[in-house]
């Protein structure tokens, strides 16, 4: 076999989560942010 | 014309051009001209013109074609169609599912002497999810030892 | 606006405990794949998420057609609310994707037709975003992005039907036929988990969209045309 790593599953399973977590928290972070932003503004 | 008008104009010519988009993708064959992979029959019968050219190759791991190879080296295999079949040259890492009866998509050229020569071996998995059998556990381990041996 | 219970708060929580469920049982109690092994288990997040943001996707295809049609706020805050949340969802997948390709396919992309359908759908709608940020005038804003909304929808089908129709690297979709029954039921529990996450996200986004456009409305009365006085 030509030299290399054969790609690991249970590593590539925990890249797949975590990078949709992650995704998915920035997205409801940036969510909250622009809506204080906008409190701020109101008051 | 009012706006409101205007609005809904825009939504049926909207609507039309998706519809004869979808229309054009679906009925005009459009994909059969878009050749995803060769057979072996197909790359054996256009021989001289396929030769050096950069093609994607689809088929089989032919069972008991598998070498073991020293570490380092590429893997060889032939890959069929049932009725052909190509030797390969594989200078890539396979994924941990690769094994003889497995569907793959080779993309590399033909060689003078018959020999597909490859980087990229892709292997492709069919829509079925099964439990292991007693006993049957696949992993990455297991497919080094069976390209390479036991070291 | 604030205080009051806004009851997609309760929809958020049952999202994350059916999420939760649905994964522990994806990563510690299904089986592994007898040929893929321990990697298929990316199946119960890449199929949901391919799932929720089609669907997303379509919510603001319907949303476009409604915003057009009667140019209520209400629409076009649900065209932004669902456009966002597939495109992010879009994203995710094809980062998934990419993932698991690697993992079971040898490499990290290919130009199959789902593949590039799929990135297709994410520059799409991601360009339907990109385009409401540069348009100042609310009117113009939703009745543009609603138009751009549906021509970019017809790619949606494609995403789905394309590995029918042409031969591709990525697999048909599955049934349950063809799913071992231990693997299916995260696969359920992850997908409603996705179907409420998206949901919440979804009318969070579209709840923004009305207040800021109320703030807009009351700081900048000068910028509000003679049109978006007839509504009001």
């Amino acid at each position: 076999m030509p030299d290399g790593v054969i790609v690991d599953g249970w590593a590539s399973v925990i890249a797949a989560y975590s990078v949709t977590t992650v995704g998915l928290i920035i997205y409801a972070a940036s969510l909250w942010q622009r809506r204080r932003r906008l409190e701020r503004k109101q008051s | 014309m009012t706006s409101h008008g205007k609005r809904r104009a825009a939504l049926i010519g909207a609507l039309s051009a998706a519809a004869i988009v979808i229309a054009i993708m679906a009925l005009s064959g459009i994909g059969d001209n878009l050749v995803y992979s060769w057979s072996p029959s197909e790359l054996l019968a256009a021989r001289q013109k396929a030769v050096g050219a950069t093609v994607r190759l689809g088929g089989q791991v032919e069972v008991g074609s598998l070498e073991r190879v020293q570490p380092g080296e590429p893997l060889r295999f032939r890959v069929t169609d049932g009725k052909e079949s190509v030797a390969i040259l594989a200078n890539a890492v396979p994924p941990a599912m690769f094994r003889e009866g497995i569907g793959v998509v080779i993309e590399g050229t033909l060689r003078k002497d018959g020999h597909f020569e490859t980087q990229r071996l892709m292997v492709k998995h069919n829509n079925e999810y099964q439990a292991p059998e007693e006993g049957e556990m696949v992993n990455a381990k297991e497919l080094e030892r069976t390209l390479e041996g036991e070291v | 606006m604030r205080g009051k219970f806004q009851w997609e708060h309760a929809v958020l929580l049952l999202a994350l405990v059916l999420l939760t469920v649905g994964t522990y049982i994806g990563l510690a109690v299904a089986p592994p794949e007898r040929h893929m092994g321990d990697v298929q288990r990316i199946m119960y997040v890449h199929v949901p998420t391919a799932w929720i943001a089609m669907l997303s996707l379509t919510v603001a295809f319907v949303a476009a057609i409604g915003s057009l049609w009667s140019g209520k706020h209400k629409w076009d805050a649900a065209v932004v609310g669902s456009t966002e949340t597939g495109v992010v969802l879009t994203g995710l997948l094809l980062s998934q994707g990419m993932i698991w390709a690697r993992a079971t396919w040898g490499v990290w992309w290919d130009w199959d037709v789902r593949l590039t359908t799929s990135l297709v759908m994410f520059i799409l709608f991601a360009g339907v975003l990109a385009l409401r940020a540069s348009v100042d005038s609310a009117e113009r804003r939703a009745s543009w992005s609603a138009v751009a909304i549906i021509v970019a929808y017809a790619d949606v089908p494609l995403v789905y039907f394309c590995v029918r129709w042409w031969r591709s690297l990525h697999q048909v979709q599955s049934t349950p036929e063809t799913v071992d029954a231990a693997m299916m039921l995260p696969l359920r529990i992850n997908a409603f988990g996705m179907l409420f996450l998206a949901t919440w996200f979804i009318v969070r986004r579209a709840r923004l969209e009305l207040a800021q456009r109320q703030v807009e409305e009351t700081t900048l009365p000068e910028r509000r045309s003679v049109e978006e006085v007839q509504h009001a």
